[in-house]
């Protein structure tokens, strides 16, 4: 999956557990688990929710990489 | 000029579909010959052995017949032993889970926690089938209280001791359903709806999430692609069943009855989420 994140140190530098996250975005832990370890691409609403947060900017958490042809 | 480009685009576009098509269509063919072959081969194959087939029949009716009595008490007691292994089973896994998890959770243990969600998550899986198994044997167990002579004296008293066993049967695995529901949903608080409730799966969707959503259409997608292949078999050999052993019509009819409704679920609910 060509996008990454960096999802675990925001949540570390917040002193946030997977839970809260998802409580905050209205996910659950088991999504934020799959978004961390690169399983899911979020929706852009997610994405957004996620970022504000952390009080970043969407392509501060991810970023997508083209995949090589 | 446009207008030009436009066609020589639409002709490359059908040029390719075409090639596309003659290419699969070479293949498709070597499959129809194939099943052909297959087909008859297996059409052929039935006819010989259909006596043997019969013959099984017999044997099976020769058992009964002499074991009336022991299958008619076994078989309900295992109904129960299989339930109480299962209640043991999951009641042990419900509750090493709930020892650990507030605990994983704040540590942030992730591999930890998962290995506990995809533990209930097969538990679940067992539970279910464990409710078909519960319905074949009580079903069975009718049909043979309506197919062997067990006497009008003792046909009441099996019968109260088979719907006992299907009744506590079914209760474990209601309770023990709830129970997984109930440790799941410790996990994730965000999760709704009570397995007693008569629209449990409705509230539990809907508390699903995006990514949840997303798990459940693929396996439902999976569940549609393998139950259409199973249906597919399943009418080929009832056909050369009833062909061999005559086992009736209706349980082909059944079949295509599970793949036409299946097919015209999926195609209507395809139609009515594109909002053509």
């Amino acid at each position: 999956m060509p996008l990454y994140n960096h999802l675990k140190e925001y949540r570390a530098k917040k002193n946030l557990n997977q839970q809260q996250l998802g409580g905050l975005v209205g996910a659950s832990r088991q999504t934020i688990s799959l978004i961390e370890r690169g399983d899911y691409s979020p929706s852009i609403i997610l994405a957004i929710k996620i970022a504000k947060v952390f009080d970043a900017s969407v392509e501060d958490i991810f970023t997508y990489e083209e995949e090589e042809k | 000029m446009k207008e030009k480009n436009n066609s020589s685009v639409h002709h490359e576009l059908e040029e390719n579909i075409k090639k596309e098509n003659k290419k699969a269509g070479i293949r498709f063919i070597v499959i129809i010959i194939c099943s052909a072959v297959l087909g008859a081969a297996g059409g052929m194959l039935t006819v010989m052995v259909r006596e043997d087939l019969k013959s099984i029949g017999e044997i099976f009716e020769t058992f009964m017949t002499e074991h009336m009595t022991a299958v008619a008490v076994a078989v309900p007691a295992g109904q129960i032993a299989i339930a109480a292994v299962a209640a043991v089973w999951c009641l042990h896994n419900i509750k090493s889970s709930k020892k650990n998890v507030w605990k994983l959770i704040n540590e942030d243990n992730d591999e930890e926690l998962r290995k506990i969600e995809k533990k209930l998550s097969y538990d679940m899986w067992l539970i279910s089938g464990l409710m078909i198994l519960h319905f074949l044997l009580f079903s069975f167990m009718l049909m043979i209280f309506a197919d062997f002579d067990y006497g009008p004296d003792r046909i009441p008293r099996l019968s109260l001791y088979s719907v006992l066993s299907f009744v506590i049967g079914i209760g474990v695995v209601i309770v023990l359903q709830q129970k997984l529901v109930d440790c799941i949903k410790l996990i994730n608080p965000e999760k709704k709806g009570s397995v007693y409730e008569i629209h449990f799966e409705k509230k539990w969707e809907e508390s699903s999430d995006e990514a949840e959503k997303q798990i459940n259409c693929k396996a439902a997608y999976r569940t549609y692609k393998v139950v259409t292949y199973l249906c597919i078999v399943l009418w080929m050999v009832l056909m050369f069943l009833e062909i061999a052993t005559g086992t009736g019509f209706l349980s082909i009819i059944v079949v295509l009855i599970i793949w036409g409704v299946m097919l015209s679920v999926y195609s209507y609910y395809c139609i009515k989420y594109s909002n053509y």
